[in-house]
């Protein structure tokens, strides 16, 4: 379990989260949701020790080391780089890289790019592929590290409808299996909403609310968040969110 | 309501196969670049006013008595040393070009761009025009002078960027500044300078060969030697760097301490390189351009390459600086400069941004 308290962190004097609270659970998937500028990718990357930060990160009841158990995906999908996608992806083991890559490296990263559907992109250039591709390759690459915690920013952003499917889905099966915790910001509501076992709500940096989609993405918070006017369709106890407009503020 | 991945035309054990393969390519690459760079070296130490022939130039080298004196003096004190001196140069410029690019992001940058060797430049020129010198070794008195103003330079360029957590941005603008700083210096003392002084400051700029003998190949050469090994252990962390900063700090990079020492190497490299034999220009931006599109991006190849096909292309420029015109010798910097433009623009040309 991924437990997050009292956290606040920002860029270069100004304070972007503010005391975030929240918890994730292992072989599940949590969304952080919000509206834009409400902290979700500062968050994250606190979470993921890239930013100084002040407050308390523990993985299991243990003070978390973002070197060794937490893996974070950012968002940016671009990339003017020549490297391969599959030395992309092996980068994800930096760790174990020296001047020899071992065998069991090139192997697990040929089995992510297989299980992708990236195999026969393996040996392109990343500036010759696509960004939906590149992203798949940045999300090979984050298991690649093998973490306890995995931090995704807008994961699905760059995908198609297809896409989108195979990687929540690929996330979610690996959670279960290797008891992952796994955290993602997220902007598509209907997503999160099916996806996910819990969602956390920001507003100007702090919690607004965090349990279950049921339980949190109500049509008045979702109001209050995004200033827009939605109907919460609740399919098999997961809500459908449907746009109806602008919120009169 | 499952989606699988599309069915794979290839499989995990193909793709390491042909891994395997491409690794093995880059290395005969990179092993061929050596081999060229011993023939070019042998190229050059033949090419010269006095004509000789491939013995004439190979028996000295392991025994000075085979040939006439005249002859093995030729080899052994003039050619072979400034080959050799062409050889580091090439090196040092090519990989400190490789690792500019790196840590920058940005196929502009050189180990020029940061202001070393406008700085280099005027520290020669202050000790040409105050005609200090050291008391041993007078003839080191204007390379130590160079090599200071370049670490100098360094040191403010390295000192603002620390300040502002060493991006990309804040570096290249704290160089360009200092480039313009130390050129303005530069141009002062050229303006001051009487006549013949200002002869032999604008000669040391040019770049030339001439300058190299037994005793600065070796100071060079380890120099640019040290500066390399102190790298060879941050390839891979490099390689990571390519991918953007963001990127490298999730892999657990310390990006800041990395990009600082790869910064504090080039100094290195680039002062090394040009304290002694003056300012050689595009060696730096052109041989990392070159690498990249013969082994790739992973820099345990691009960065020994870099350093190969610097060393190369200062092998040719200085065989055509010696063939241009006939009897005489044209600085080498001129040179490089001429062969390197034309050669840059066929790459822009053809390559597009596949290489980049």
């Amino acid at each position: 379990m991924l437990k997050v308290e009292d956290l606040s962190a920002g860029y270069s004097g100004a304070v972007v989260v503010k005391k975030a609270v929240f918890i994730a659970e292992a072989c599940d998937l949590t969304a952080l949701i919000g509206a834009n500028g409400s902290g979700k990718s500062t968050l994250l990357k606190a979470v993921a020790g890239l930013l100084p930060s002040s407050g308390a990160v523990t993985i299991d009841g243990r003070v978390a080391d973002p070197r060794r158990d937490v893996a974070y995906m950012p968002q940016d999908t671009s990339a003017a780089s020549g490297l391969t996608m599959l030395e992309t992806v092996m980068l994800g083991r930096l760790r174990s890289l020296g001047w020899n890559t071992p065998k069991d490296v090139v192997h697990e990263a040929a089995n992510l790019l297989d299980r992708f559907g990236l195999a026969r992109l393996a040996e392109r250039p990343l500036h010759d592929v696509s960004g939906g591709q590149r992203q798949l390759a940045f999300l090979a690459q984050a298991l690649m590290r093998r973490p306890k915690v995995l931090l995704l920013d807008e994961p699905t952003a760059a995908l198609d409808l297809r896409h989108q499917m195979l990687v929540l889905e690929t996330v979610a099966k690996d959670a279960r299996d290797r008891g992952l915790v796994v955290v993602m910001a997220m902007h598509d509501l209907s997503l999160a909403g099916r996806f996910t076992a819990r969602v956390v709500c920001l507003k100007d940096g702090a919690v607004l609310s965090a349990g279950t989609p049921a339980e949190t993405m109500t049509e008045q918070r979702i109001a209050e968040m995004y200033g827009v006017r939605v109907e919460i369709m609740l399919e098999e106890g997961r809500p459908r969110v449907e746009l109806l407009g602008t919120a009169e503020l | 309501m499952t989606i699988e991945a599309e069915r794979p035309q290839t499989g995990a054990h193909e793709i390491y196969a042909g891994y395997a393969r491409r690794v093995l390519r880059r290395g005969a690459v990179v092993l061929l670049a050596g081999v060229a760079v011993v023939a070019a070296l042998i190229a050059d130490i033949l090419t010269g006013p006095a004509v000789l022939s491939v013995g004439e130039v190979v028996a000295p080298l392991f025994d000075p008595d085979s040939v006439e004196r005249r002859t093995a003096a030729i080899v052994n004190a003039i050619r072979l040393p400034q080959a050799l001196m062409a050889l580091t140069v090439g090196a040092g410029l090519g990989a400190a070009g490789a690792l500019m690019q790196t840590i920058l992001g940005n196929p502009l940058a050189s180990p020029y761009t940061l202001g070393f060797s406008a700085a280099a430049g005027f520290g020669a020129a202050v000790a040409i025009l105050t005609g200090v010198s050291l008391p041993i070794w007078p003839e080191l008195t204007i390379p130590l002078a160079a090599f200071i103003a370049a670490t100098l330079a360094a040191f403010i360029v390295y000192g603002i960027s620390r300040l502002r957590g060493a991006s990309a941005e804040i570096m290249v603008l704290a160089g360009i500044a200092t480039l313009f700083l130390f050129q303005s210096l530069q141009s002062l003392i050229q303006y001051l300078a009487a006549p013949e002084i200002l002869r032999q400051i604008v000669f040391w700029l040019f770049g030339s060969m001439g300058k190299a003998n037994w005793t600065n190949l070796p100071i060079a050469s380890a120099i640019i030697a040290f500066g390399l090994l102190l790298i060879v252990f941050d390839f891979r962390r490099l390689t990571a760097l390519r991918l953007g900063d963001d990127r490298a700090a999730a892999m657990g990079v310390d990006v800041t301490r990395l990009r600082l020492k790869i910064f504090a190497v080039v100094a290195l490299l680039t002062a090394g390189a040009v304290a002694f034999v003056g300012t050689i220009g595009f060696v730096g931006l052109v041989a990392p351009h070159v690498a990249r599109m013969l082994v790739g991006e992973d820099q345990r190849f691009l960065v020994p390459m870099s350093a190969l096909i610097g060393a190369l292309i200062m092998a040719g420029a200085s065989i055509l600086s010696k063939s241009l015109s006939p009897g005489g010798i044209i600085p080498i910097g001129i040179v490089t400069a001429v062969i390197g433009v034309p050669f840059l623009f066929s790459l822009l040309i053809r390559g597009g941004r596949r290489y980049w």
